[in-house]
């Protein structure tokens, strides 16, 4: 039961081969068993999920069924407000943040008939690539002990991954969905900006926050997306653009698509292992019928400068007063990186949203017009050490973390869809990823791109030994 | 973007608190050199438009 994909087990509720209730015990069961070691989450709602399972039972023993989510264990970043559980935000601070409503992408999901198991631990208040967090441990890479999970999702991640829960959602600002995804073997799809509403969530940088799903596989990833995209009142955000159903058009391949391979910045300084691992990934997308282009893109260094003013104005900006109330509360590194906001003029930060606008034009304009979809790495190496990320000074810290995001981060600023696929194992035995970028609201494509390879190189049916 | 040191003693916070200011002020000349020939027209919100614009038909 933790380890088939969200469709496989829906069909089994629906088919009544299994009840909702045993599926939350399940789950609950293999928490308890290897959560002390993993610490993917912060809180086990295990009587609030065991109460949700039996009501949804008993609709499906009414003959009633909401979807394919209906009865899916899922769980939630501890970022994303859900009703009647302390939403920490990684911090030491057990009800740091508080919305109502209730999240709406959790809401969204609640309604389709996913159950909540818990709230996941994540890096304190998002702000770092690694997932390791003084305040409520560090979570563990499902596949080897001692190596960091990614983060900011990162109890998402590990979860996903060890199979205690079916699915979940993450946030990323900088690359917070996808580095986990990478670093624990799992899908992982940062949408177009506009396109899934952030209202209820702790907000990191208005400008580039993004909620996604985290997933075993594709189609799974799909199915979540399809419940919580589209306009929401709540976040002036969000886009009134109409989603059509992703989980519809997976089937339908990559024959004739054309997928650019970056010549510039997106294999620089990443090991041979995960530029052959990438490499090996569009040869078989190449087989399966897609064209290969090697492209030239619009330097994005410039872009991640631009989203560094505008990440730093804002997430200093949004937490100030636990900056400058409570600094001592907050890991060096996470204090570094939000006191730098605070000596950002309000014109530099104009400037760089002007700048955003014009780069994001340019880069669509240039790019899409020769290709339908980029591959690229999403993590320079695999998984690091635990103890190697937090080695040294802040300063070397602040340098790795950025280092380490530096393949994401642009596609936050872009605000363009962007999804991690796992592509392999590195020698040492630690997952590789494939990262798909699309046109602006063109999650359609890159899901269908993503479903195509992850079927035919099948890395998604190897599970972690735990 | 310049990185921050660690530093605990009291004597160190000057330091600290340069080097704060120095990695604002790398992000503020990278600034000033790309943003040299914005457009007057240019406005943060015309990001929305980009990606509408750049959205096409749905596949």
């Amino acid at each position: 039961v933790t380890d088939v994909t969200i469709a496989t087990l829906g069909e089994a509720l629906a088919a009544r081969r299994l009840s909702v209730v045993e599926a939350v015990e399940e789950h609950l069961g293999r928490i308890r068993k290897v959560d002390a070691h993993l610490r993917a989450f912060i809180t086990v709602d295990a009587e609030g999920a065991l109460a949700t399972a039996r009501a949804l039972q008993a609709e499906l023993d009414a003959g009633r069924r909401r979807g394919p989510l209906h009865g899916i264990p899922l769980a939630f970043k501890d970022l994303c407000h859900v009703r009647g559980l302390p939403t920490s935000c990684g911090t030491s601070t057990a009800e740091y943040f508080a919305a109502d409503p209730e999240c709406t992408a959790v809401a969204r999901l609640r309604a389709a008939g996913a159950v909540t198991l818990g709230k996941l631990n994540m890096t304190e208040l998002a702000l770092g690539p690694f997932g390791d967090n003084a305040h409520h441990g560090d979570v563990q890479n499902p596949w080897k002990a001692g190596h960091v999970s990614g983060g900011s999702s990162s109890g998402s991640g590990a979860a996903v991954a060890a199979g205690l829960a079916c699915g979940a959602l993450g946030s990323d600002t900088g690359g917070s969905i996808r580095l986990p995804a990478a670093c624990c073997g799992i899908v992982g799809l940062k949408p177009t900006y506009g396109r899934v509403s952030r209202a209820g969530a702790m907000a990191l940088s208005w400008s580039l926050d993004h909620l996604g799903p985290m997933t075993r596989t594709v189609a799974d990833a799909a199915l979540l997306f399809d419940a919580i995209a589209g306009h929401d009142p709540r976040d002036a955000t969000t886009s009134a653009r109409p989603v059509p159903s992703t989980a519809a058009a997976l089937g339908r391949g990559v024959a004739g698509l054309r997928v650019g391979l970056p010549d510039n910045y997106f294999f620089d300084g990443v090991t041979a292992e995960i530029a052959d691992g990438v490499r090996a990934a569009a040869a078989v997308l190449e087989r399966l019928g897609a064209r290969l282009v090697p492209v030239q893109l619009p330097d994005p260094r410039v872009m991640v400068d631009v989203s560094n003013v505008i990440a730093r104005s804002e997430s200093t900006t949004i937490h100030a007063r636990l900056v400058r109330d409570r600094p001592h509360e907050l890991q060096p590194a996470v204090r570094a990186r939000l006191e730098v906001g605070f000596r950002i003029s309000a014109h530099d930060y104009l400037q760089a949203l002007r700048l955003r606008a014009r780069l994001t034009r340019a880069f669509v304009a240039e790019v899409f017009t020769e290709v339908d979809v980029l591959a690229a790495p999403v993590i320079p190496e695999p998984a690091p050490t635990l103890e190697s990320v937090k080695a040294g000074t802040v300063d070397d810290v602040v340098r790795r973390m950025s280092r380490f995001s530096r393949l994401t981060r642009p596609f936050n600023a872009y605000g363009l869809p962007a999804l991690a696929v796992p592509c392999g194992m590195s020698r040492a035995g630690l997952p590789l990823a494939l990262q798909l970028v699309g046109r602006p609201f063109d999650e359609r494509t890159v899901l269908a791109a993503g479903h195509a390879y992850e079927q035919a190189a099948g890395w998604h049916r190897q599970h972690p030994a735990l | 973007m310049r990185a921050l040191r660690a530093r605990s003693g009291g004597g160190l916070v000057k330091e600290t608190d340069r080097q704060v200011s120095a990695a604002a002020a790398d992000l503020a000349a990278v600034i000033e050199r790309a943003a040299g020939d914005l457009s007057l027209e240019e406005e943060p919100s015309n990001f929305v438009v980009a990606l509408e614009r750049g959205a096409g038909e749905d596949r």
